[in-house]
């Protein structure tokens, strides 16, 4: 008899990844979500083109664009200014403002957004947002994270969708923004806007 | 190290393991018997340690907890994977156990819905779905209560991932 052919090696609960994920900013959970996170780094390749060339080649390759985006849908909107802002920035919308007062409609608390042709300011930026799955390998008393982390980034895209008899749907992405004041940005030599991580603790360090 | 289940020889388990179908069944109570919740409530607290696997013995002592466990492999993982219902039956009697009942389900609620056990291959539960059971009248026995809850569990059970 032959046993089948089959990915399952004794490492595999070490390298599996379980549940839905949660989307933090700091330390500060984003909010509760509906059918996961999806992480896609947004990579694009172009191989050196020639006369007469056959196939694409091995050592032609050029990294071209990195556009590392985060989705997912969230279904709170929490109304407490302290859970719309994180780091003291708006979560949904870079530049937002949560008013206490001043509302249009006499709103005790209101969602301002910022108007349109402004240029983007280094405030207006997420600092750490980090997409975290649990590891197969965790236990209590050896916690096992993996996360994908943007120093840096943006809600560039959500929207509002409202579901007879479920939660309203709030559909976001998240783009990583590269920090032009690091260390090898104009050369090329710098580091990419995102990483994968392996963590002990949920907390960021 | 909590009483083994019925018609189990001692010295044959060893917990947690998914060696062998006895061994799930094991882990799974052995979880459920050793797990403390947020209010520091315990199975035992209800039921002791009266977690049968398949049936409860004869002239049992209420309330007490059944499992059952329906398993499926998978063609897509060849067989290694596997999805399973654990049905978990919660029995009182008389009707005036009833919350002792529905709070032992509550634990046992909150134990499976939690639980990833990966010690000795990899068992991993989230979902549940849970029924009162209705109150039967005369001719059955009126004063029996119970609750089932049926919990949906995937493996990588390590005696359907060590085949030669």
């Amino acid at each position: 008899m032959t046993a089948p052919l089959t990915g399952f090696t004794s490492e595999f609960k070490e390298g599996v990844l379980l549940d839905s994920g949660v989307l933090y900013v700091g330390n500060v959970v984003y909010g509760a979500f509906q059918g996961g996170l999806k992480f896609d780094p947004g990579i694009t390749y172009r191989n050196v083109d020639f006369d007469g060339k056959r196939s694409p080649m091995k050592l032609l390759d050029i990294k071209q664009s990195q556009m590392p985006k985060i989705s997912g849908t969230v279904i709170t909107l929490p109304p407490a200014a302290t859970a719309l802002v994180a780091g003291g920035v708006s979560q949904l919308e870079p530049g937002a403002d949560v008013q206490a007062t001043g509302g249009w409609t006499g709103a005790t608390s209101s969602y301002a957004p910022q108007a349109a042709g402004a240029l983007l300011v280094a405030g207006d930026y997420i600092t750490d947002v980090r997409a975290i799955w649990l590891r197969g390998g965790h236990t209590n008393a050896s916690p096992k994270y993996v996360q994908v982390r943007f120093p840096s980034a943006i809600i560039t895209k959500y929207d509002v969708t409202s579901q007879d008899g479920q939660e309203v749907a709030i559909a976001i992405e998240v783009e990583a923004r590269l920090d032009t004041g690091w260390a090898g940005y104009l050369d090329g030599t710098g580091t990419a806007p995102y990483r994968i991580e392996y963590l002990t603790a949920l907390t960021n360090a | 190290m909590t009483p083994l289940p019925k018609y189990v020889v001692p010295g044959s388990l060893t917990l947690p393991s998914t060696a062998s179908t006895v061994q799930i069944y094991g882990t799974l109570r052995d979880a459920l018997l050793t797990y403390t919740s947020p209010s520091s409530d315990t199975l035992n607290d209800y039921v002791g340690t009266r977690v049968w696997v398949r049936a409860a013995p004869e002239r049992p002592i209420f309330p007490y907890i059944t499992l059952r466990l329906d398993r499926v492999s998978q063609p897509a993982y060849n067989g290694y994977r596997e999805t399973a219902v654990l049905e978990v039956q919660c029995v009182g009697k008389p009707d005036s156990q009833i919350a002792l009942v529905e709070g032992a389900m509550d634990i046992v609620d909150q134990c499976l819905t939690a639980l990833m056990e990966n010690t000795s291959g990899f068992m991993v539960c989230r979902s549940r779905m849970r029924q009162t059971v209705p109150q039967m009248t005369e001719p059955a026995d009126s004063s029996v209560v119970a609750v089932v809850g049926n919990y949906d569990l995937y493996l990588w059970p390590v005696v359907l991932t060590s085949r030669a």
